[in-house]
């Protein structure tokens, strides 16, 4: 792959024709083009005017909310206590009374912007917000592309929540246990280096998270003390690891690279109400009931941004030392796009065995598809309304739900009701068979109509049982007829396979949104998962007709 | 198993709990939805026209139709919101996104749609048009276009109820449709089942109602052919 060398050049539009590259920035162009007539044509949706890091044009992101009074704020409100919506859906909780209280102080509106966590950092880089609005745990990585506060806003202690009977006793136990981690989180680097040897599972929420040790499908997940008390009142049996926190780490605003002067006022900020109690006051007021539950121990921010020791059990050891004031890895990088392609080809055989698992979850999805789809088909078509009024339910509703939905609920709402701890390739191979098999049946129902009914008759006639009727007569001339379609559907279920990631399946998407948490990258990593998919789709297409060429009738 | 089906203690009320939020977010799907339906109905027929066109055109045409069928929504949507945001600053907020990203990768199978329907249509019709006097284009819109969409109803409506269902795929990006709205009321509640059952129900419907319209719609369609 010689992609780098072209890289910058890719906004240049292209005449020459039709090497791959070339489609693809035709595919690339027409999607800019479109894209800016539905932006001008849903003037309704909210969007304003450009977010994009402020520092290009040289003005601060802190003088642009001040004329503009108002301020884009990436969050993601699903973390109780620290940020959530309350019963009706104002954003609230230690971190959120902060920012809602900085926003006030300047006198500016805070508008949020809703991003999963695990997106929040490719989304500062694409601009969609102009700072974030919670915290983030300040990482060396991190810092390269991002402004971290000085100041801390919360100190997190690292915890383990252990699945129901376990036996573990001490941390050092964890060591070749599957691990629940949230994708994208501090809790997710840095136990991969304490526990070499276990294996991970990173999910893009929290609850999902905790979920998988609930039901047993996880050992243990390494979270924050601030999520003990709502997932234990969610899953009582779970088992809170005593002793000492793992380790503790600072969090804290994170803006656009270079803007000294808004990260200048931000730490001001936090200085102030840090020796003001008010961020002690609100750790205690927030974290209180859950920490006194739970003997945890916990750390607020001090007057001087230091570790201060809030309640719980017994503190140990030293007490963690505050984060220098400035990283050394934090430098003036221009804002505009640095295209790095080796992210990619360094990483080619990665994305090729990402890719691998998409097609084998959609090899076996479809496979059992085919086999639900045959026999719902051949109850369809029997006659008997006993069987084939269910049947005919069974496709309208397979049809009709999501197959995003149809995952979660699989993989969440039926392992909490029935305890069927499906893993996650599991319940992707049974979303994917039971959309999948509304459809094949739809698709065998007509192949078998569609062999005229003198066949059988003739076979009855000649003295073949009704199974021999089937298995030499019937089926043979049905799968000529129904190959094609049948090729459509494994398609678009490999398609659907691209959504594993969503529950910590480790395909090619998944490789993807690891490499931006800590590298950035959002058009190289999602181009090249773009590309290895339309490679994809485009081969198994070119099978397809090979095979119909050569089934179809003489 | 069976003993923990029973021993479950179901809590439905969370649902209703969370109706407010998903009734919002509902808006939202039907919104993105609409907007979707719309312009790649639009967008379909002109590429649809474009792959059927002279030399060049039709490359282009196909090439489009062949590369937004095989690209799958939530791989689509990442690319277009982090990817081309971050690479040439071109930011869509997450509704715009979603409408985008749904419009290109529908309108490629609507283009398809289009060229069968239109190309089922006699030749003899469009000659006899010409022959008339009239000119491509009135042949096209009155003659031509008329037919072909009567033969395109319904699965342009199937096209209809797929985008229904992928919308729910926006929810990857923070769209606050009615799936994101059930995931953060699940990370609120942390009651899985009752929360995703409630919102299977809700898409159900949604189809179902769709595909009902539109049955009706092609009997009305066809009532001439009686």
């Amino acid at each position: 792959m010689s992609t780098e060398q072209e890289a910058p050049e890719a906004q240049q539009s292209q005449v020459a024709l039709p090497n791959r590259r070339s489609v693809l920035k035709l595919g690339a162009s027409a999607a800019l083009g479109i894209g800016a007539y539905a932006l001008a044509a849903c003037e309704t949706s909210n969007s304003s005017p450009g977010t994009t890091a402020s520092a290009q044009s040289g003005e601060s992101v802190l003088d642009k909310w001040l004329s503009s009074k108002t301020a884009k704020l990436g969050v993601d409100l699903t973390f109780p206590p620290i940020q959530f919506k309350d019963a009706s859906g104002n954003p609230t909780g230690y971190q959120m009374e902060l920012t809602i209280a900085m926003m006030q102080d300047l006198g500016v509106t805070p508008q949020w912007v809703e991003i999963p966590f695990g997106q929040l950092f490719a989304g500062l880089v694409a601009g969609k917000f102009d700072m974030m609005g919670i915290s983030a745990t300040i990482l060396p990585s991190r810092a390269l592309k991002g402004l971290f506060s000085s100041f801390p806003v919360f100190y997190e202690s690292i915890v383990v929540l252990l699945k129901p009977g376990s036996s573990v006793t001490d941390s050092s136990q964890l060591a070749g246990k599957k691990i629940a981690v949230l994708q994208g989180s501090s809790q997710e680097f840095s136990s991969h280096q304490l526990f070499p040897n276990a294996s991970f599972s990173p999910f893009a929420q929290l609850a999902d998270a905790v979920n998988e040790v609930a039901t047993g499908r996880a050992d243990a997940v390494v979270l924050s003390e601030f999520d003990v008390d709502s997932s234990k009142s969610a899953h009582p049996d779970l088992v809170v690891l005593q002793g000492p926190p793992l380790w503790v780490d600072a969090n804290t605003y994170l803006m656009p690279l270079g803007d000294y002067k808004l990260q200048a006022w931000v730490n001001n900020w936090l200085r102030y109400n840090a020796t003001h109690q008010r961020l002690v006051a609100g750790w205690k007021k927030w974290l209180g009931p859950g920490l006194q539950k739970y003997k945890l121990t916990t750390y607020g921010v001090g007057p001087g941004g230091a570790p201060e020791l809030v309640q719980g059990g017994p503190p140990a050891g030293p007490a963690p030392r505050a984060p220098a004031t400035r990283s050394a890895v934090e430098r003036m990088i221009p804002l505009s796009y640095a295209f790095d392609w080796r992210v990619v080809t360094d990483r080619w055989h990665l994305f090729v065995q990402g890719a691998w698992v998409d097609v084998e979850i959609a090899v076996f999805g479809f496979v059992f598809a085919c086999v639900i789809g045959l026999l719902n088909a051949i109850l369809r078509t029997s006659g008997v309304r006993v069987f084939s009024i269910p049947s005919f339910v069974y496709v309208q509703v397979m049809r009709g739900i999501p197959l995003y939905v149809m995952l979660l609920w699989i993989y969440f709402g039926i392992a909490n009701i029935l305890g069927l701890n499906f893993t996650n390739v599991q319940a992707m191979v049974i979303a994917l068979a039971l959309t999948g098999s509304g459809y094949t049946t739809e698709i065998f129902r007509a192949g078998l109509g569609a062999v005229d009914r003198g066949q059988l008759e003739a076979a009855r006639s000649i003295g073949l049982s009704r199974t021999r009727t089937y298995g030499h007569v019937i089926l043979p001339q049905t799968f000529r007829i129904v190959v094609p379609p049948l090729g459509n559907t494994f398609v678009g279920l490999l398609k659907g396979a691209t959504i594993c990631s969503l529950i910590a399946v480790p395909d090619m998407v998944f490789l993807a949104n690891e490499l931006n948490v800590t590298l950035f990258t959002p058009f190289e990593v999602f181009t090249a998962v773009a590309v290895i998919l339309v490679v994809l789709v485009f081969f198994f297409s070119a099978v397809v007709y090979v095979l119909e060429r050569r089934l179809r009738l003489p | 198993m069976t003993s923990l089906l029973l021993t479950y203690s179901y809590d439905w009320s969370v649902v209703w709990k969370s109706l407010p939020f998903l009734e919002k977010g509902l808006f939202v799907t039907v919104r993105i939805t609409l907007l979707s339906v719309a312009f790649s109905l639009v967008l379909g027929l002109i590429v649809a026209l474009v792959r059927m066109g002279p030399g060049p055109l039709a490359v282009i045409g196909f090439v489009y139709v062949q590369v937004f069928r095989a690209l799958s929504l939530y791989v689509y949507i990442l690319f277009v919101y982090f990817g081309i945001a971050a690479a040439f600053q071109i930011d869509f907020d997450p509704i715009t996104a979603g409408v985008v990203s749904l419009t290109l990768l529908n309108s490629a199978y609507m283009a398809e749609i289009y060229r069968a329907a239109i190309q089922a249509i006699e030749p003899g019709q469009r000659e006899a048009a010409r022959s008339l006097g009239l000119g491509s284009i009135a042949t096209f819109v009155n003659v031509t276009f008329p037919q072909a969409w009567r033969i395109a109803i319904p699965s342009l409506v199937n096209q209809f109820t797929d985008i229904i269902k992928d919308s729910s795929i926006v929810a990857a990006i923070g769209t606050p449709d009615l799936m994101y709205q059930a995931i953060e009321r699940n990370s609120f509640y942390q009651r899985s089942f009752e929360i995703f059952t409630a919102v299977a129900v809700i898409y159900l419907l949604m189809v179902l109602v769709v595909a009902q319209l539109s049955s009706r719609l092609e009997k009305r369609l066809q009532r001439h052919l009686a």
